[in-house]
């Protein structure tokens, strides 16, 4: 028992030079293409909280964004080999998501699914209703942060799509300008377009904050 | 003026930026949402799901899915509407074989390997190659001028080719009459003969056409053909009637009259032609004298 341990520690050890964690994602890439599932385990690791808090963000929805971050990680895992790593795999990555997001954006519309965002969601694509939360009610100051976080939350899932992912992106996951445009296919222009324009929108729905 | 509207613009942007900053802080001070402890569980499981399930990618392309068959169908169409046309061409070309103006232009020959009886107008054996003026001859290899049939069925039937230089058929003026002489499909269509051109380009198989007609045929066809009704007597046949407007009574034969021998061969009930003969000259018994009556003289 103690020799197979120690068997399987040294092929590790050949197989990995260095701890797996600190191989780039490039690395861990092309070690999955070459059958390493513990590769792609390191992918997952490295990015499903990531992905599952963007989508959540997106969608404002636990369970469909967690549903969505898995499904990412599957279309990963089949179009491995069609991967090029001509930019990075973050961008890859989160630009599956996000087209998933929006579709799923789009399939709740044809569907007219009334999911919480589609309370705050006007007939057409641009019109956002909002309504400013009651702040007399609130008891103590965590309900206060839980209940500015849920309005905040709100607020930008009633964003239109097309500055929804940029605001997401820049604010929220921390991500720089180029590589918005990257992941959104847009141009670096329109990229700082929408970010300011969904500054704009968020700012006056949330003005009784500021 | 101009100090005053700067200092408002800078305290603008003073604004507008405290508010950028503000809206930074209230939407990265977001609670960061974690994926459930058995993400990696259920992603397994799917990919597990999916590899059961996955199925390789169709060869084909969707939109080749639908214009494969559709060429298909549209070959097989293409292919029924051809054969059509060649069988009514076929049906055409029959009629204009037993026409009586395009005899003295066409040309008959047997393809050796066709063994069904043929029968053949006495008319067209006039018009043999030897017997054609030489302009008329040299047209048989006109390609221009060739009508050729070219249908599998009708070729293992009756392999019929005819070669043309009329200008009756170019201009329809053949008469399509229901006598003996022709015009009739019936008549056409009982007759198996390759008429071709040499060096014609046919595409079936039939073989460079002989000069010679192999297969017997009865005496009473060939009176027939040329429009005598005749019955076999002590010393040879005797025309019963002949019709109107056929050789034998532009010839000047008769009813009444006796057929003692067709080109020198004595005529018996049973006689018959195999191959190399020629309906020319008649030799006649009328009112007790013997005449003879060329078929092919003009009259």
């Amino acid at each position: 028992m103690a020799l197979d341990k120690f068997e399987i520690a040294s092929a590790e050890v050949q197989k990995y030079p260095v701890p797996i964690e600190s191989l780039s994602d490039h690395e861990l890439i092309e070690a999955t293409k070459q059958g390493d599932e513990q590769a792609f385990a390191e992918i997952v690791n490295r990015y499903r909280n990531p992905i599952t808090n963007f989508l959540y963000r997106f969608l404002n929805d636990y369970e469909e964004a967690v549903d969505l971050a898995q499904e990412t990680f599957v279309r990963v895992y089949f179009a491995i080999e069609r991967y090029h790593t001509d930019y990075a795999f973050s961008t890859y990555i989160y630009r599956i998501a996000s087209n998933l997001a929006i579709s799923e954006i789009r399939k709740r519309k044809r569907r007219k699914l009334l999911s919480l965002t589609g309370l705050f969601q006007a007939e057409d694509e641009n019109g956002v209703e909002f309504q400013p939360p009651d702040e007399k009610s609130l008891p103590d100051e965590d309900l206060i942060e839980d209940e500015r976080s849920r309005v905040i939350a709100r607020a930008i899932a009633a964003l239109p799509d097309k500055y929804r992912a940029p605001i997401i992106l820049r604010e929220i996951e921390n991500k720089s300008y180029e590589e918005i445009a990257q992941i959104l296919n847009l141009g670096l222009g329109t990229t700082k377009s929408r970010i300011s324009r969904a500054r704009g929108l968020l700012k006056d729905k949330l003005k009784t904050y500021f | 003026m101009s100090h005053e509207h700067l200092k408002n613009m800078v305290e603008d942007i003073e604004i507008l930026n405290a508010e950028d900053e503000k809206l930074r802080q209230m939407l990265g001070g977001l609670k960061k949402v974690k994926a459930p402890s058995n993400f990696d569980f259920q992603l397994k499981a799917r990919i597990a799901n999916a590899e059961r399930n996955h199925s390789p990618r169709p060869f084909l392309l969707p939109s080749l899915r639908f214009v494969l068959p559709l060429s298909v169908v549209v070959l097989l169409a293409a292919f029924i509407v051809f054969n059509l046309s060649l069988s009514s061409g076929n049906q055409t070309t029959d009629v204009a074989v037993n026409t009586p103006q395009i005899q003295n232009e066409t040309r008959i020959a047997v393809p050796e390997t066709i063994s069904t009886p043929v029968i053949s107008t006495p008319v067209i054996q006039e018009t043999t190659k030897a017997n054609l003026p030489a302009n008329k001859i040299e047209v048989k290899n006109s390609a221009p001028e060739i009508a050729v049939l070219n249908n599998k069925t009708a070729a293992n039937k009756a392999n019929i080719v005819i070669v043309k230089n009329s200008s009756a058929v170019r201009n329809n003026k053949f008469e399509n009459t229901n006598n003996d002489f022709g015009g009739t499909r019936q008549g056409a269509s009982r007759a198996s003969e390759v008429i071709t051109p040499e060096n014609s380009n046919t595409n079936f198989n039939v073989k460079k056409p002989v000069e010679v007609i192999q297969n017997k045929i009865s005496l009473q066809e060939i009176l027939s053909q040329i429009g005598i009704e005749g019955d076999f007597a002590a010393n040879g046949w005797k025309i019963l009637s002949v019709k109107e407007n056929s050789s034998a009574m532009r010839a000047g034969l008769k009813a009444g009259d006796l057929i003692e021998a067709i080109d020198d061969k004595k005529l018996s009930s049973d006689t018959d032609f195999t191959q190399n003969f020629s309906v020319k000259v008649f030799r006649i018994l009328r009112e007790g004298k013997q005449q003879v009556i060329d078929l092919t003289a003009k009259k």
